[in-house]
């Protein structure tokens, strides 16, 4: 298979169409030559079989006639229609000599010389059969019609015979050999029929091995490749074809693979160069040599960006080592491209303020050599206050022991204090005790004030008893007034006898009118009664409202009296411990005159300390002096 | 009242003789005086006489009746009879005062006519002076000037008792009402 996988896909395809179409051209002319092997056979059978026999027959049909017409002139009286009989056995004679010829010749034609000698004998007896023919027509012309018949039943009908025999035997003969032609055909059809089946198979199975081999050959490959191509788009470089053909897809694969090195080798130098640079390495270089084009170009550029990184980084690093090493330098003039110009800005702008903050140390130092010099002046000062504070501490001595004579007097003035803090505490007490008897009064004003509300609650209620006697009056004045109109009526009725009984109705409707009027002045006394009453509730509520409040006022007033007498007797207890307080007071004041003489001794030692305070104040304005003179020694540029 | 003394009882009585005495000698020989039972209705004084006049009662247990006159104030059971009452300020068209528990009824009886009369108060029975022949009409009463007799003494308007009972506006009957005949019942 390897001589096919170097060839060209071309010729592959070439050879696999070749084989095809050739084994198509086998096909067909196998099928033309038979076709015309067949043609001819037929053409022959036609031309050497059937035309011959049909001439044989017309001829042997002829032979008949003649027969048939010779009788026919014996057995005829009428000798005008021989001249006819006799020319019609000269034509039929003739034809059949004509259609025995054209036998003759197309079985001469078909080679049949079986059948060409048969024919020689047959055309050679009707010659002696024609001549006796002629004898009979003789014999009949002469009247001697018996002999002429004898003639024809003997020796003519033996010859008549012998060529229908013969005749019979060359159509027999003929048939057999179209019969062998026949069969001849059907195989040769068979055999063309069994070729070209054998040509389509071999056609289809070269067919498919054919599309088997282009499969293997083309198809594997490309999709090979295409999985490759997918597996780089995806970053995976690691795939290879590894084809080693001659053909277009070995140089395809060729090229796939090279072109995989390629970009796995410049991924290799693009890793290699950013490892590099991520661990601070800007110094390595990618190596163009290996790389061709486009990706030469690539890595160039590369190469060129870390230049372009480098360059203005090593211009700063010697900047920032100058300042390093004491110095402060000029501003970096050179602009630097891109990004790196921040970068530049930054480092001018920290120089110049390192420029300032020399400047600012300058002027500091100076300053602090002129405050070290003021420092002096003032703790000479302080020496001099030192001395005088002495003097106001001796001043104090005699201060301390006025207040001491103060303190004695006090101490006096608060046992005075503590006596009447004792005799106020007795009084409290009493007044607290007088406070609780009231409280308990109080209590008892409250109860009986219950007791008066009750009662005139009952006498409220009674008042609507009587309120519901009195309308039960009332309503019997109504009832009698009308009785006492109806009995006025009846008395009309009776005229003068009822006029006496008029005077009664009247009286007892007067009575009734007086009871009305009493009930309505019984009902108004009640209502005022029952104001009364209301009033009476109310102000007997408000009287234990008030008995209430005072109950609790003066529940507070003693609590007050008791709270006042408690802190009477914490003011005695204070007052004790003032006096306590006065006579310890009496002690530290003693205490205070003798720390003031120590006082006045540690002055004495402050006045010393000065001195030592001057003299180190001197050595810092030396100190400041020093520093200025380093500060002047740093170099300033720019 | 119990303790009022003989004394007491003994000059209320002389003080009746007296008055009985006096009244008979007022009416002897008068033909110019009438009893008439005195009310009110609303702020209206009336008077009839009392021949007319059955009795007063309360208006106890009255009930309205639907479908008649206005006038029909209602009916109540007195002693076994149904007795209509009738309105006079709805007649008169005066201000009708609002239904009240002291209210009565004045029942005025002539023929077979027996109806009941609401009376605000009743104030008795008097003797006035009737009312004379060409004595003005009260000024409420208007086309029912002729149920009334005229005016006695001070604004007393005697009702004539007789044609009241025969009027035939407060009878309620026929096709013309097309209602319940309630009232007045004939007695």
């Amino acid at each position: 298979m390897t001589w096919l996988s170097n060839i060209s896909t071309r010729a592959k395809l070439l050879l696999g169409f070749s084989g095809l179409l050739g084994l198509l051209l086998v096909v067909a002319a196998v099928a033309a030559l038979t076709i015309t092997t067949i043609q001819e056979t037929q053409r022959a059978t036609l031309n050497g079989r059937f035309k011959p026999v049909a001439a044989i027959l017309q001829a042997r049909a002829h032979l008949n006639h003649i027969r048939a017409d010779v009788l026919d002139l014996a057995l005829t009286t009428s000798q005008v229609e021989w001249p006819a009989i006799e020319a019609d056995i000269r034509a039929v004679s003739d034809a059949f000599v004509e259609r025995l010829g054209v036998a003759d010749t197309l079985l001469d034609a078909a080679n049949d010389t079986t059948s060409l000698a048969v024919l020689a004998e047959i055309s050679d007896t009707f010659t002696a059969y024609r001549g006796t023919v002629d004898d009979e027509i003789a014999l009949v012309h002469s009247g001697k019609v018996v002999d002429a018949l004898a003639l024809a039943n003997g020796t003519q009908l033996d010859r008549l015979d012998s060529m229908r025999t013969n005749l019979e035997l060359v159509v027999k003969n003929l048939q057999d050999q179209a019969d062998l032609a026949v069969l001849a055909g059907d195989t040769q059809v068979t055999t063309v029929t069994a070729i070209i089946a054998v040509a389509a198979s071999a056609a289809l199975i070269l067919m498919l091995v054919m599309l088997l081999l282009l499969n293997r050959l083309l198809s594997d490959p490309l999709r090979r490749a295409s999985a490759m191509l997918g597996a780089m788009s995806r970053g995976d470089l690691s795939d290879r074809m590894d084809m080693h053909r001659r053909d277009e897809i070995g140089m395809l694969a060729a090229s796939m693979d090279a072109l995989a090195d390629t970009v796995a080798s410049m991924s290799t130098e693009a890793a290699t160069l950013l490892a590099a640079a991520g661990r601070g390495h800007l110094s390595i270089r990618g190596d163009e040599e290996r790389f061709d084009g486009a990706y030469r170009d690539i890595v160039h550029g590369v190469n060129q960006t870390l230049d372009a990184v480098t360059t203005p980084l090593s211009v700063v690093a010697a900047h920032l080592e100058r300042i390093g090493r004491g110095e402060i330098p000029a501003d970096l003039a050179d602009p630097l491209p891109g990004d790196f110009a921040t970068l530049q800005a930054n480092v001018n702008t920290m120089t110049a303020v390192l420029r300032q903050f020399n400047r600012d140390t300058t002027e500091g130092v100076s300053v602090l050599a002129a405050a070290s010099s003021e420092i002096l002046a003032t703790v000479s000062q302080l020496a001099g206050v030192a001395a005088e504070t002495a003097a106001s501490v001796t001043e104090t001595s005699a201060t301390v022991e006025e207040v001491k004579q103060t303190a004695q007097l006090t101490a006096q003035r608060a046992r005075d204090v503590q006596q009447s803090a004792v005799l106020t505490a007795t009084i409290g007490e009493s007044g607290r005790i007088a406070v609780v008897e009231t409280v308990e009064g109080m209590e008892r004003i409250r109860g009986q004030m219950g007791a008066i509300a009750d009662a005139i609650v009952r006498l409220s209620e009674l008042g609507i008893s009587i309120g519901d006697i009195i309308t039960t009056v009332n309503e019997l004045a109504e009832q009698s007034n009308m009785l006492a109109v109806n009995a006025a009526i009846e008395a009309t009725r009776a005229g003068e006898f009822g006029k006496g009984f008029a005077v009664v109705a009247q009286e007892v409707k007067s009575l009734a009118g007086q009871s009305r009027q009493a009930t309505t002045q019984i009902r108004a006394i009640l209502a005022d009664v029952q104001k009364a009453t209301s009033a009476a509730v109310m102000a007997t509520e408000q009287g234990t409202k008030t008995v209430a409040d005072g109950a609790r006022q003066a529940g507070q007033a003693g609590d007050a009296i008791g709270r006042l007498s408690h802190a009477i007797s914490e003011a005695a207890e204070a007052a004790t411990q003032i006096v306590a307080s006065a006579d310890q007071q009496l002690v530290g004041m003693e205490q205070i005159a003798m720390a003031m003489t120590a006082i006045r001794q540690a002055t004495s030692q402050n006045v010393a300390g000065t001195r030592q305070l001057e003299a180190s104040a001197q050595s810092l304005s030396t100190t400041g002096e020093r520093l200025r003179s380093v500060v002047d020694r740093q170099r300033v540029e720019g | 009242m119990a303790d009022i003394g003989d004394a007491a009882v003994q000059r209320i009585l002389e003080e009746r003789a007296r008055n009985m005495a006096r009244r008979t000698a007022g009416t002897a020989g008068d033909g110019d005086r009438m009893t008439v039972l005195r009310f009110h209705v609303g702020e209206s004084r009336f008077g009839v006489e009392t021949r007319h006049v059955l009795e007063t009662c309360r208006m106890d247990g009255l009930a309205q009746l639907p479908m008649t006159p206005r006038f029909v104030h209602g009916v109540l059971v007195l002693r076994g009879r149904i007795l209509a009452v009738v309105d006079l300020a709805v007649i008169l068209g005066l201000p009708v005062p609002d239904p009240s528990p002291a209210d009565q009824v004045v029942v005025l009886r002539g023929g077979h006519m027996e109806f009941g009369v609401r009376a605000n108060t009743i104030d008795g029975v008097a003797d006035v002076p009737p009312p004379a022949s060409d004595a003005s009409m009260p000024a409420f009463a208007g086309r029912m000037a002729h149920l009334f007799l005229g005016i006695s003494g001070d604004d007393l308007a005697i009702l004539d008792g007789g044609r009241l009972l025969a009027a035939d506006e407060l009878r309620v009957s026929g096709p013309s009402a097309r209602r319940v005949p309630a009232a007045p019942v004939e007695g």
